[in-house]
C-alpha cells in the first residue's frame, strides 16, 4: 500500500514538473503564454516563436531528462548492488571515460561536429571501455569480483582519461569542443536522437529486469547465491552490460552527467529497503524527479543564461545526499554480519 | 542419497596444496562433522563439495553424479550450503529470507507456487520459526539468526546439507539449540548433513561420523565412540587430553589434562 501511494505520488510529481519544464525558461518567453499555448489559444498557436521554444526546445529536452534519469538512476543502483559498494558510480567502471574518449578522437582526428556524430563516438567509446573492463575482470580464477571489477574500471578509466587529454593537449578546437561537450547539458538535444537512444535504454532495461531475481540472491552474498543456483560473475557480467547500455546512451545525449547515478539510488534505499525490483524501479522514479527538477533550476538561477545541469545536481544534490546520511535514512549496502 | 568423495585433492596456489587425496562418505539420515586443527582443509575440502572451489583432481559423487559436472541450478537441487558468515541486508524478514531457499526451484517467469510455500512453512516449523516469520532479521537474538539460516537452506529441499561453522561465534545456549535442531532433522529424514566445525568437544557429542583431518588428509572416520582415543588426539592438536563417557548418552567427552604445576 505504502509502496503503490509513493509510486503514485512520484508519477504526480513528474506530471507537474513536466508542466513546470514547459512553463520556464531561460529566454524571455513569459510563463502565461507558455500556458496559453499548452492549453491551446489559437492566437498563441499561431505565434512561430512560441511555438519553435515549446515544440523543438523544451520538449524535447522534457523527454530527454525524463529518459536519461530514469536510465542513469537504474544504473546507478545496478553498479551500486553488483559491486556491492555504496560509493559506485558510472565513473567507477571507466564509462565515463571510455565515452570521452570516443567523442575526443571523433572531434579531433574524423571532424565530427554533429549531434549524432557526437552520440556515436560517445557510445563506441563506452562499448570499448567496458568490454576492457570485462576482460580484465574476468581473466583468472577468482571469477568476476566487485574488488576486481572495480580495479578493472579504474585502470582502464584511467588510461583513457590519459589518452583524452594527450590528445586535447596537443589541439586547441579539440579542446574547445570537448569542454562543452563534458560539462553535461540537456540543452539542444533532438527529439529524433531522444527516441534513438530508446533502442538502447530500453534493452538495458529489460536486461535489468531480467536481473532482479539473480541480483535480490547476490545481496545474500556470492556463496549464498551461487548455492542457491544462481552464477555470480555471469550476473555481474550481464549488469554491467545493462549498466553500459544504459550510461553509454544518456552520456551520448547528454555528456557525463556525473552523481546523478549515485544520488538517486540512494534517495530510493531510503524508501525502498532491500528489495531489488523496488529498488530499480524507485531509482528510476527519483532519477527522472531529481534531473528534471535539476534542469528546471539550470534555467532560472543565472537568468538569461544557463548553468550546465551536471553542475546543478552536484550543488542541490550534495545537501540531500548529507541530509539522508543525517537523518538516518541510509540503508547501507555494506550489511552486518548476520549469524 | 550418498555422498561420496574420491582422491581430492586441490590448493590455492601452485605449490601450496591444502587437499592432498581425500576420501569420505557421508550417508543419509545421518550428520557428518569434519574436524580438524586450524589449516587442516576441512573448510576447503566442504567447499570443494558446495562447488565453491574447484578441485585440480578427484571427483564428488552424489550417488552417480559428479557435482562438479552437473549444471549450477541442477546442484542446487542437490545440495545446499550454509556459508560460514553469511550475509543478510537490513531490514529482511525472516520469511524473506527462508524463501531464498526456493530460488532454485523457480523459473524466470514462473510464479510463487504452492509447493513453495510448503516448502518454505515446513522449513519454518522444523526450526520453530513459524511465530517469527514477521520478524526482522536484525531483531533476532544470534540462535534464532542461525536457525533462519537452517531454515533457507532446509527450504532448498536438497538431499545433502552442508553446514561451514555453524555454531561458531555463538554462546553455549544458542550452540546446543542449533546441534540439536540438525540432530533431530537429520534423525528425522533422510537428508545427509556435512558440518565443518572447529569444536571437537561438540562434534564428539553429536556427529554419527567424525571425519578427522590433519595437514589435508584424513587421519581416520568413523563413530565417535569407536575412533576417539587421547593418541588420536595427540596426532590432530599436540594435546595430552582424557575421554569421559557422558553420563546422558555414552557419548565421549574430551578433557584436556591439566599441566602438574608442583
Amino acid at each position: 500500500m505504502r509502496v503503490l501511494s509513493l509510486v503514485l505520488s512520484s508519477f504526480l510529481i513528474i506530471g507537474l514538473l513536466c508542466l513546470c519544464s514547459m512553463l520556464i525558461g531561460a529566454g524571455d518567453t513569459s510563463i502565461s503564454d507558455a500556458w496559453g499555448y499548452l492549453c491551446g489559444d489559437s492566437s498563441l498557436r499561431s505565434d512561430d516563436n512560441l511555438d519553435m521554444v515549446l515544440r523543438t526546445l523544451r520538449w524535447p529536452r522534457t523527454v530527454a531528462a525524463l529518459v536519461v534519469g530514469a536510465a542513469m538512476g537504474i544504473a546507478g543502483a545496478l553498479l551500486q548492488t553488483v559491486t556491492r559498494n555504496p560509493l559506485a558510480d558510472t565513473g567507477l567502471l571507466g564509462i565515463n571515460s571510455g565515452a570521452a574518449m570516443g567523442v575526443v578522437i571523433g572531434i579531433t582526428y574524423l571532424n565530427v561536429s554533429t549531434a549524432l556524430g557526437y552520440l556515436l563516438w560517445a557510445l563506441g567509446g563506452t562499448l570499448l571501455g567496458t568490454s576492457l573492463v570485462l576482460v580484465v575482470a574476468t581473466t583468472g580464477k577468482a571469477g568476476v569480483t566487485p574488488l576486481r571489477l572495480i580495479l578493472a574500471g579504474l585502470g582502464i578509466g584511467s588510461t583513457f582519461h590519459g589518452i583524452t587529454a594527450m590528445i586535447l593537449l596537443s589541439n586547441q578546437t579539440s579542446y574547445d569542443e570537448y569542454r562543452f561537450w563534458v560539462l553535461g547539458s540537456l540543452a539542444g538535444v533532438n527529439l529524433t536522437i531522444v527516441l534513438q537512444m530508446l533502442w538502447v535504454i530500453l534493452p538495458g532495461i529489460m536486461l535489468a529486469i531480467l536481473l532482479i531475481r539473480s541480483l535480490s540472491a547476490l545481496i545474500l552474498g556470492d556463496d549464498v547465491a551461487q548455492s542457491l543456483g544462481h552464477q555470480p560473475g555471469k550476473i555481474r557480467i550481464w549488469a554491467t552490460l545493462a549498466v553500459t547500455l544504459l550510461t553509454g546512451a544518456c552520456v551520448a545525449l547528454a555528456g557525463p552527467i556525473t552523481f546523478l547515478g549515485l544520488l538517486s539510488p540512494h534517495v530510493a534505499r531510503s524508501f525502498t529497503g532491500h528489495r531489488i525490483g523496488r529498488l530499480l524501479t524507485f531509482s528510476g522514479l527519483f532519477g527522472m524527479i531529481i534531473l528534471l527538477s535539476a534542469d528546471i533550476l539550470c534555467r532560472i538561477v543565472v537568468k538569461p543564461f544557463e548553468t550546465p545541469v551536471s553542475v546543478m545536481i552536484a550543488m542541490a544534490g550534495a545537501p540531500l545526499l548529507i541530509w539522508i546520511v543525517l537523518s538516518n535514512r541510509m540503508l547501507t549496502l555494506s550489511h552486518r554480519e548476520m549469524r | 542419497m550418498q555422498l561420496q568423495v574420491n582422491d581430492l585433492h586441490a590448493s590455492y596456489s601452485a605449490n601450496t596444496p591444502i587437499l592432498k587425496g581425500v576420501n569420505m562418505t557421508a550417508d543419509p539420515g545421518q550428520v557428518t562433522i569434519i574436524v580438524g586443527p586450524n589449516g587442516c582443509g576441512k573448510s576447503t575440502l566442504l567447499r570443494c563439495i558446495a562447488r565453491l572451489h574447484r578441485p585440480e583432481r578427484g571427483t564428488v559423487m552424489l550417488d552417480s553424479e559428479n557435482v562438479w559436472k552437473i549444471k549450477p541450478r541442477q546442484a542446487a537441487h542437490r545440495l545446499s550450503l550454509l556459508p560460514q558468515s553469511p550475509m543478510a541486508p537490513e531490514g529482511m524478514t525472516v520469511a524473506n529470507l527462508v524463501q531464498f531457499g526456493r530460488h532454485p526451484h523457480q523459473g524466470l517467469f514462473q510464479q510463487w507456487s504452492d509447493q513453495d510455500q510448503q516448502a518454505v512453512t515446513e522449513a519454518l516449523e522444523l526450526t520453530h520459526l513459524a511465530d517469527l516469520a514477521h520478524r526482522r532479521l536484525d531483531q533476532l537474538s544470534g540462535g534464532q539468526r542461525q536457525r533462519c539460516w537452517l531454515a533457507m537452506t532446509l527450504a532448498q529441499q536438497t538431499p545433502l546439507m552442508l553446514l561451514d561453522e555453524p555454531t561458531s561465534m555463538l554462546d553455549l545456549g544458542h550452540q546446543v539449540e542449533v546441534l540439536n535442531l540438525v540432530r533431530k532433522i537429520a534423525s528425522a529424514g533422510d537428508r545427509a548433513f556435512v558440518i565443518v566445525l572447529h569444536d571437537l568437544i561438540a562434534a564428539a557429542q553429536y556427529a554419527d561420523q567424525l571425519v578427522t583431518m590433519r595437514d589435508g588428509e584424513i587421519v581416520c572416520s568413523g563413530a565417535p565412540k569407536e575412533i576417539l582415543t587421547p593418541e588420536l588426539i595427540r596426532e590432530l592438536y599436540d594435546v595430552d587430553v582424557r575421554i569421559l563417557t557422558s553420563p546422558d548418552n555414552q557419548t565421549p567427552i574430551i578433557v584436556a589434562k591439566q599441566e602438574q604445576l608442583v
